[in-house]
């Protein structure tokens, strides 16, 4: 074989290796690109099957057999209860356990034992913590079908994403700031409380706002605790029976009647508004105060 | 002043020991978790014995009810464990009381494996776009888009599935031959949901991958897909690998979605156009009826809740093993 053989034996094979390089770029173009395009066709369905149901009623009225004078008021004030009380439950938990592991903590197999754990709960589906909320809160102490219950399921449903963005948050603080004030003479607890929280929080609370948003969406362990679907009262205190807005989509989805169905999409239009106004103040928080070490 | 400094040493410990027991909670949430899904399923367990007690049989309406479907089983627990796991009708909320777990699992099954043939091929080559492909501005726009998907509740997807995709499927592809109610659809959307987790993970991986590496292999003249496929991917595959089973135990544990979607009729079949139900479809199921505690129903619950645990913590410790089992090191 000569030698001008070769070479365009070479030339053909490399036309033939760039061809297929280009065609495997476009194919992971259009991989990334069929996740918006399944995205923006989610969102167009459920918009147009809310149109007609677009009114006031729909947030001012309470459940009804009759889909045109149905509402989700109660689903709307159960969500922001439940939502409220699991914050001022799993907040100060999460983020006092996330300073242990940061700042007090010695390294070693307990501490090693404590993250593993935390990393597990994480990834335990939520319909196991509806179990835990039925067996634990509302069979074993008696609470009932009660906000209380539901909060406290939520609560430990949310602890260890609290726990995993507040460390986050506390180990972006640069270590200089600590030595700093442990050079002026503070304790430990003077250094976290003075220097390292403050600098910690717009972090910890985005994470934390991030954590109710997910809160917010959550259905099935709502389902487990037998949050009422038919509640046509607001819930007046902690022991009321109550109902959310993903339970109450729930419900009306299940139901026979189409008409129930676009119903539940303009309750989903509500859901995402809520989780959109949660994740906008998120973002908005972490552009305004992030310290840039 | 050495009084002083007793004090503050004092209060320092004090307020060690607060923060130690917040550190310890969550190890408590998972004893409490673990302990309440094991005495309810040993409870389940000993339904044979409680309705061989005849003075508790005539209280309880569920356990007469029990005697009457199950006659064999009375006094016979581990005939009870047998049927568990063994066989493949599962009827404990109508009356023939067939007590065999595996249609369950042969769809939580189905609709996982639907699910994680979307997911794993486009979620992978989104991750190759987005970490050796996209320039820098895109994607920083693309990821967080991408995350959107991960980000919204599940029970949207299943009015998605179930109101549209399901219609559409039987209008243009399938026709009549598929329910109203199947694994495939459940199995489709999921697959999407679970998309970002397979594609963030990875993407983060793949970057972590040392740049050394890439500039050797176009020196020697590789193309861009060469590149990716041969050197950057292989590289990754132990974080590309963990992400994958953890996309498939978020899967197994999903539960609004095939709720909605797949059906709630716990047929043994591996037809994904057929309607089936999953272990957490059939605990929503429950739920939604009325379950006295205690009752049959109520501890045939938390059987197939210690089964879910037990499946997704595999998964979850098994991705962790990936990891440190296959991990390339690059000092």
């Amino acid at each position: 074989m000569t030698a001008v053989a070769v070479e365009a034996g070479w030339r053909r094979r490399l036309e033939r290796r760039q061809l297929l390089a280009r065609l495997f770029v476009a194919g992971c173009q259009v991989a990334t690109l069929l996740g918006l395009l399944f995205l923006g066709l989610l969102l167009a369905d459920v918009v147009q099957d809310a149109v007609p149901y677009l009114r006031r009623e729909v947030v001012t009225n309470f459940p009804s057999r009759f889909p045109r004078q149905a509402g989700y008021a109660s689903a709307l004030v159960g969500t922001v209860y439940v939502a409220g009380l699991m914050s001022l439950v799993a907040f100060p938990l999460g983020v006092l356990a996330a300073v242990y592991l940061e700042e007090y903590a010695r390294p070693g197999r307990l501490t090693r034992l404590l993250e593993v754990n935390v990393a597990n709960l994480a990834a335990v589906p939520s319909v196991l913590y509806g179990l835990l909320g039925l067996g634990l809160f509302v069979e074993g102490l008696r609470m009932g079908k009660s906000v209380l219950a539901g909060a406290l399921t939520l609560a430990l449903l949310v602890l260890p994403l609290t726990i995993l963005s507040s460390r986050e948050a506390i180990r972006a603080v640069p270590f200089s700031i600590r030595e700093a004030a442990y050079a002026l003479g503070a304790t430990r607890w003077q250094v976290v409380r003075h220097h390292v929280l403050p600098y910690a929080a717009p972090g910890i609370l985005t994470g934390t706002i991030l954590s109710l948003s997910r809160a917010v969406g959550e259905t099935a362990p709502l389902i487990m605790l037998g949050a009422l679907q038919y509640v046509p009262f607001l819930p007046r205190g902690v022991w009321d029976y109550f109902t959310v807005l993903p339970i109450q989509i729930f419900n009306y989805v299940s139901l026979p009647n189409p008409e129930f169905h676009r119903l539940a999409a303009a309750g989903i239009l509500l859901l995402l508004a809520v989780l959109l106004i949660l994740n906008g103040t998120a973002i908005w928080l972490r552009n305004r105060w992030r310290v840039r070490w | 002043m050495v009084e002083r400094w007793r004090k503050a040493r004092r209060r320092e410990r004090w307020i060690g020991l607060f923060l130690a027991g917040h550190g310890w909670l969550s190890v408590a949430v998972t004893v409490g978790l673990v302990s309440v899904l094991a005495y309810e399923t040993v409870q389940f367990f000993r339904l044979p014995l409680d309705a061989a007690d005849p003075a508790l049989v005539s209280r309880r309406a569920d356990l007469q009810r029990f005697v009457e479907a199950r006659p064999d089983l009375v006094g016979q627990p581990w005939r009870l464990v047998r049927e568990f796991f063994t066989e493949t009708t599962w009827s404990p909320l109508y009356s023939t009381k067939r007590f065999g777990v595996l249609p369950l699992v042969a769809a939580t099954l189905l609709t996982s494996v639907v699910a994680l043939a979307v997911a794993v091929p486009l979620g992978l080559l989104a991750a190759v776009y987005l970490s050796e492909f996209a320039p820098g501005h895109v994607r920083a726009r693309l990821k967080p888009a991408l995350e959107v998907l991960a980000g919204i509740p599940t029970i949207v997807y299943g009015y998605f599935a179930l109101t549209f995709v399901t219609p559409w499927l039987q209008d243009h592809v399938f026709g009549q031959a598929m329910s109203s109610q199947n694994s495939l659809s459940a199995g489709l959307v999921m697959g999407f949901m679970i998309l970002p987790l397979v594609s963030s993970l990875s993407d983060d991986v793949m970057q972590a991958v040392p740049a050394d590496l890439r500039h050797g292999a176009y020196a020697l003249g590789a193309t861009r897909m060469e590149v990716a496929l041969r050197v950057v991917f292989p590289a990754a595959l132990s974080g590309i690998g963990a992400a994958c089973v953890l996309a498939l135990s978020r899967a197994v544990g999903e539960t609004m979605i095939v709720a909605l979607a797949a059906g709630q009729s716990p047929n043994w079949t591996f037809n994904p156009l057929e309607p089936v139900e999953t272990i957490t479809a059939f605990i929503v199921q429950v739920s939604l009826g009325d379950t006295p505690y205690g009752s049959v129903e109520y501890r045939t619950l938390f059987a197939v809740g210690a089964l879910l645990f037990v499946s997704t913590f595999v998964l979850n410790v098994a991705s962790v093993r990936v990891v440190q089992r296959f991990r390339e090191r690059y000092a």
